[in-house]
C-alpha cells in the first residue's frame, strides 16, 4: 500500500508495538504481579538477614529509573514523541530538591509538589514549542532545550555549578533511612504504574495513539493532535521528574550529569531494551540496564562496551525489547 | 441555506496558483461531484474544505459558520468528515479500531484519564453498525493494513461516516476498486443521499452520472461550470475542457502489426513462486517479455501482479524459480543490482521523490543503462511531457497527481533501460490524461523500447500491446497475442471484469 502519510514524529520502531491495545490482565498475571510485589515489600525485611543490604541500593535505583523510564514511556511509546531531553526533567526534580534543602526547605509535603509541578511547568514550556516541528526537527529542539537547562544549572556557582550539590533527603515527620527510600520509590512506582494503566486504556490513551499512528488521519476525525501531545508530554515530563526528586533522595546528591543528554539517551535505552510502547518497557528496560551495568561491571571495566553490544543484539534481534520476547509472537 | 459555501477561493503554492477564486456550494443532502482534468485542484479544494491547507484567499462557510481559520480537528468536530486520495487508515488497529476511534474521537472530550474505553460499550456497537453500512461486517478483526485495497477504501467511508458529517468529502473514493468494489461504493453513496451532504472527487464518469445530483467542473484551477448532470453534459465547454477530449485524443490506431516472430527474449521467468512471510502470493509464474514487445499482467486486484513485477526487481526475492533477463539469472540479486541492469520501474503509487524538484527527480537518476546512442536526457524528457518543464523548480509533493506520474515516467525513462515496467501508471487520472500517457507509451514503443505493463483498461491495452498474460491467484492462467484476446470475450468475463 502505498502512502504518503506525514512524517510522525517517531521513527518506525517507535510505532510498531501494541497495535492492539492492551487487554486487561488475566487473573494469572494479576496473581503473578502481586506475588512480585509481594517480594519487592517482603525484600527490605530478609536484606538484613541475609546480607544483602548492597542489593537494596540498587533495587531502589532500579525501581526510580523504571518510573523514570516509564514516565518517558508515554511520550515516546504510546506518543511517537521521540524526546531527546527528558533528563530535564529527571535533572530537575532532583535540583529542586537539592536548592530548597539548601535554602533550608526540607519539608517534603512541600518540596514534593513544587519539584514535580515546577518540572510539569518546564515540559509545558518546552511542549509547547518544541510540538510544532516534526521529525527530526522534535529530537533536536527537545535536544537544545535540554541542553540550555544543562548549562544553566551549571552556571549556578552558588549551588555547586559543575560540582553538582549534596542534598539532605526530605522530612515527611519522620526521617528517611535507605529502607525508607526504598519503600517510598516501590509505593510512587507502583501508583504511577497505576495511574498510567488507566491512562493509556483511557480515552485519552487511545487518541495517543491514534495520533502516534497517522497523524492527519487523528486530526480528520476529531482528535485535537497538538493539545492531546502536549498533555502526554507534559505528564510524562512530571512523572520523569517525580523520579528525579526520588533519585536525589536515593544519592542524597544532585549533579549536572542528570540533566545531560548522556542521562537522556540512558533512558530512551532503557525503553527501547524493555519495549517501546509497551505498558511495562520502562520497568523491564530499567531493571536490565541497572542488571546489565552490575554484571558488566564486575567483569570489566569496559563495562559500557557490554552493556552496548547487548542493547546492539537488543535492537536488532528483539525489535519490540524485552516484553516483545515474554509475550513472544506479534500479535 | 447552503450547508457549505465556498467563496472566492485561492490557494498558490509558491508560484503555482493550484486554486483562483473558486465558488462552491454544496446543499444539505445533495451529492456534488467535483471533476477535472488532473492537476484541476480538485484535491486542493477537498484539503482546503477539511482545513488540512489554509487558503491564500477567500472564505468557507460551513452550516452559516465561517470556518476559514479554523483547525482541522475542529471542523471535524463541526461536522466535516472526510476521505483521502491515498489511503490513510490507522493501519495497525483493526476494523474495529479505526472506526471506534472515530466513533469517540466525536463522542466528547479526549482528556478523560481514568475511565476504561473498553468498557464504554456503545463506542464499539455503534463502530460495528458502521462496519454494517460499508460491509465489513465480517473484516471487523483484521487490521487495516491486512485488508485488500477495495476493502480500505471502504474502511476511509466507514471511518468519515462514523463521524456522523453533516459533510462527507471523498477524494476518488473508487481509485484502484475492481468493478465489482466500485459497484458497491456506488451504492454506498446513493444509501448516504439525503442523509448526509457528499462532495465527491471522482474520476470515473460513469460513478459521477450515477450518483451526482450536481456537478461542478474545475479546469487549471477555475470553476469551469457547475450544474445538473444533464447541464454538466450538454455543456460544449465541458466537452471540449474534459468530457469530449477524451474520445478525440485517440491517438492509437487500432491493431497492432504482429511482432515478428523470433525475436529474443530480453526476460524470461521461469517457475517463479514469492511468499509475504507465510502466505505464498505467487504459485510458478511463466513468462516471457521479446526485446522490443510490449507485453502486459492483466487480471483483477490482488492476483499478484504486482508481486510478479516486485519479484522481477527483487524488491521481494522470489523463493523458487529463474529470471534470465538477457541471459543472466538475476533471481535472488539486490534490488539496485537488477536495476542497474536496465530495468526501470515506474511503481503502483508513483512513489516520486517528494522534498526534490522536478529536475532534481529527473537529473538524480540519469544513466544510459541500455547503451543507446540516442539516450534519453532531461531535454528529450521534457519534449515528451512539456508539462513538466513548466514545473521544472517545483518539488515532487507540490505536483497534480497527472503530473506525478509523468515524473515517475520521465524518472523511468532517464536511466535509459533495456526494459520499461508500468505498474498502473494510469491509475487514478483522467480520461484525458490516461490517453496523453498511453500515447506516450505508443511512441515508445515505436523507437524500440521494451515494455511490461500493468494497467486495469484492457480494451486500451488490446491496442498498445503485442502479448498478454492474464493472472489469476498466483498464476498464468491464459496468455496469448492481443487479437486472441480480442476475439475471446469470455476471458474477460472470466479472469477481468467481475
Amino acid at each position: 500500500m502505498a502512502s504518503t502519510r506525514r512524517t510522525a514524529i517517531a521513527p518506525d520502531f517507535a510505532r510498531r508495538p501494541s497495535a492492539v491495545p492492551e487487554a486487561m490482565p488475566t487473573l494469572r498475571h494479576r496473581t503473578g504481579l502481586l506475588l512480585l510485589l509481594a517480594g519487592f515489600i517482603l525484600f527490605p525485611l530478609v536484606a538484613q538477614t541475609w546480607r544483602l543490604e548492597f542489593y537494596l541500593g540498587l533495587l531502589t535505583r532500579a525501581l526510580i529509573l523504571a518510573l523514570a523510564a516509564s514516565g518517558l514511556n508515554l511520550a515516546l511509546g504510546y506518543g511517537g514523541l521521540l524526546s531527546f531531553g527528558h533528563a530535564t526533567y529527571f535533572g530537575l526534580g532532583a535540583y529542586t530538591v537539592a536548592v530548597l534543602a539548601r535554602e533550608g526547605v526540607r519539608s517534603a509535603w512541600v518540596v514534593w509538589p513544587v519539584g514535580v509541578l515546577l518540572v510539569a511547568l518546564v515540559a509545558l514550556g518546552v511542549g509547547s514549542v518544541s510540538l510544532r516541528t516534526r521529525g527530526l526537527s522534535f529530537i533536536m529542539i527537545t535536544l537544545a532545550f535540554a541542553q540550555m537547562f544543562y548549562y544553566g544549572v551549571i552556571s549556578f556557582k552558588q549551588y555547586g555549578g559543575e560540582d553538582g550539590l549534596r542534598a539532605l533527603r526530605t522530612d515527611f515527620g519522620v526521617s528517611l533511612g535507605d529502607v525508607g527510600v526504598y519503600y517510598l520509590s516501590l509505593a510512587c512506582l507502583v501508583l504511577c504504574l497505576a495511574l498510567l494503566w488507566r491512562i493509556v486504556h483511557a480515552r485519552f490513551g487511545r487518541a495517543l495513539r491514534a495520533t502516534r499512528d497517522n497523524e492527519s488521519r487523528a486530526a480528520a476525525v476529531g482528535f485535537p493532535v497538538y493539545s492531546i501531545r502536549l498533555a502526554a508530554f507534559v505528564l510524562s515530563g512530571a512523572i520523569t521528574g517525580l523520579a528525579g526528586v526520588l533519585m536525589v533522595h536515593h544519592t542524597q546528591y544532585a549533579s549536572p550529569g542528570m540533566l545531560g543528554w548522556p542521562q537522556s539517551g540512558h533512558l530512551m535505552l532503557m525503553v527501547i531494551l524493555g519495549g517501546v510502547g509497551n505498558f511495562w518497557g520502562g520497568v523491564l528496560g530499567a531493571f536490565a540496564m541497572v542488571a546489565l551495568e552490575e554484571v558488566f561491571h564486575s567483569v570489566t571495566i569496559h563495562w559500557q562496551m557490554g552493556v552496548g553490544l547487548v542493547l546492539l543484539a537488543t535492537v536488532l534481534l528483539a525489535p519490540r525489547g524485552i516484553a516483545g520476547i515474554l509475550e513472544g509472537r506479534p500479535r | 441555506m447552503s450547508l457549505l459555501q465556498v467563496r472566492g477561493l485561492t490557494k498558490r503554492f509558491g508560484g503555482l496558483t493550484a486554486l483562483f477564486r473558486c465558488d462552491l456550494e454544496v446543499q444539505p443532502g445533495e451529492v456534488h461531484a467535483l471533476i477535472g482534468p488532473n492537476g484541476a485542484g480538485k484535491t486542493t479544494l477537498i484539503n482546503l474544505v477539511a482545513g488540512a491547507l489554509q487558503p491564500t484567499e477567500g472564505r468557507i462557510l460551513f452550516d452559516g459558520l465561517d470556518v476559514t481559520r479554523t483547525p482541522p480537528h475542529e471542523r471535524a468536530l463541526l461536522g466535516i468528515g472526510r476521505t483521502f486520495q491515498i489511503t490513510n487508515l490507522f493501519g495497525h488497529d483493526t476494523v474495529l479500531d479505526n472506526l471506534a476511534l472515530a466513533v469517540q474521537a466525536r463522542s466528547g472530550s479526549p482528556f478523560r484519564f481514568w475511565y476504561p474505553v473498553h468498557r464504554e460499550r456503545w463506542i464499539f456497537e455503534e463502530a460495528r453498525r458502521f462496519a454494517e453500512r460499508v460491509g465489513l461486517l465480517d473484516r471487523l478483526g483484521v487490521q487495516a493494513a491486512a485488508l485488500s485495497h477495495g476493502e480500505q477504501r471502504q474502511l476511509e467511508v466507514g471511518v468519515a461516516l462514523a463521524g456522523r458529517p453533516k459533510l462527507l468529502l471523498l477524494d476518488e473514493p473508487t481509485s484502484g476498486m475492481s468493478q465489482e468494489e466500485s459497484h458497491r461504493m456506488v451504492d454506498l453513496i446513493r444509501s448516504l443521499r439525503g442523509e448526509v451532504a457528499i462532495l465527491l472527487v471522482e474520476h470515473d464518469m460513469d460513478v459521477v452520472f450515477r450518483v451526482a445530483d450536481r456537478i461542478t467542473v474545475l479546469v487549471e484551477g477555475r470553476v469551469l461550470a457547475s450544474g445538473t448532470p444533464g447541464e454538466v453534459r450538454t455543456n460544449p465547454d465541458v466537452h471540449r475542457a474534459y468530457l469530449g477530449e477524451a474520445e478525440g485524443r485517440r491517438l492509437m490506431r487500432r491493431g497492432r502489426p504482429r511482432l515478428p516472430e523470433g525475436r529474443p527474449a530480453l526476460l524470461r521467468v521461469e517457475g517463479l513462486k514469492t511468499f509475504y512471510g507465510a502466505s505464498q502470493v505467487l504459485f510458478g509464474i511463466d513468462l516471457q517479455v521479446p526485446a522490443g514487445s510490449v507485453v502486459t499482467l492483466l487480471g483483477r486486484n490482488g492476483m499478484g501482479k504486482t508481486t510478479t513485477v516486485r519479484s522481477i526487481l527483487g524488491l521481494v526475492p522470489p523463493r523458487a524459480g529463474r529470471i534470465v533477463f538477457q541471459g543472466r539469472n538475476v533471481a535472488g540479486w539486490p534490488p539496485e543490482r537488477i536495476a542497474a541492469l536496465g530495468i526501470a520501474l515506474v511503481p503502483e503509487g508513483r512513489q516520486i521523490f517528494p522534498n526534490l524538484t522536478v529536475r532534481e527527480n529527473l537529473i538524480a537518476f540519469g544513466a544510459n543503462r541500455s547503451g543507446r546512442d540516442d539516450p534519453w536526457q532531461l531535454d528529450r524528457v521534457l519534449h515528451l511531457f512539456p508539462r513538466l518543464r513548466a514545473r521544472l523548480g517545483h518539488l515532487g509533493c507540490q505536483l497534480s497527481g497527472g503530473e506525478q506520474q509523468m515524473l515517475a515516467i520521465g524518472r523511468a525513462l532517464m536511466t535509459n533501460p533495456h526494459l520499461l515496467i508500468l505498474d498502473e501508471a494510469t491509475e487514478g487520472l483522467a480520461p484525458a490524461l490516461r490517453e496523453e500517457i498511453w500515447g506516450c507509451l505508443q511512441t515508445l514503443s515505436e523507437g524500440g523500447q521494451t515494455i511490461l505493463l500493468i494497467d486495469k483498461y484492457v480494451d486500451r491495452l488490446l491496442d498498445l500491446a503485442h502479448y498478454h498474460f492474464i493472472l489469476e491467484r498466483g498464476r498464468v492462467v491464459w496468455e496469448g497475442p492481443s487479437e486472441a484476446l480480442r476475439a475471446d470475450p469470455t476471458l474477460w468475463q472470466r479472469y477481468l471484469s467481475v
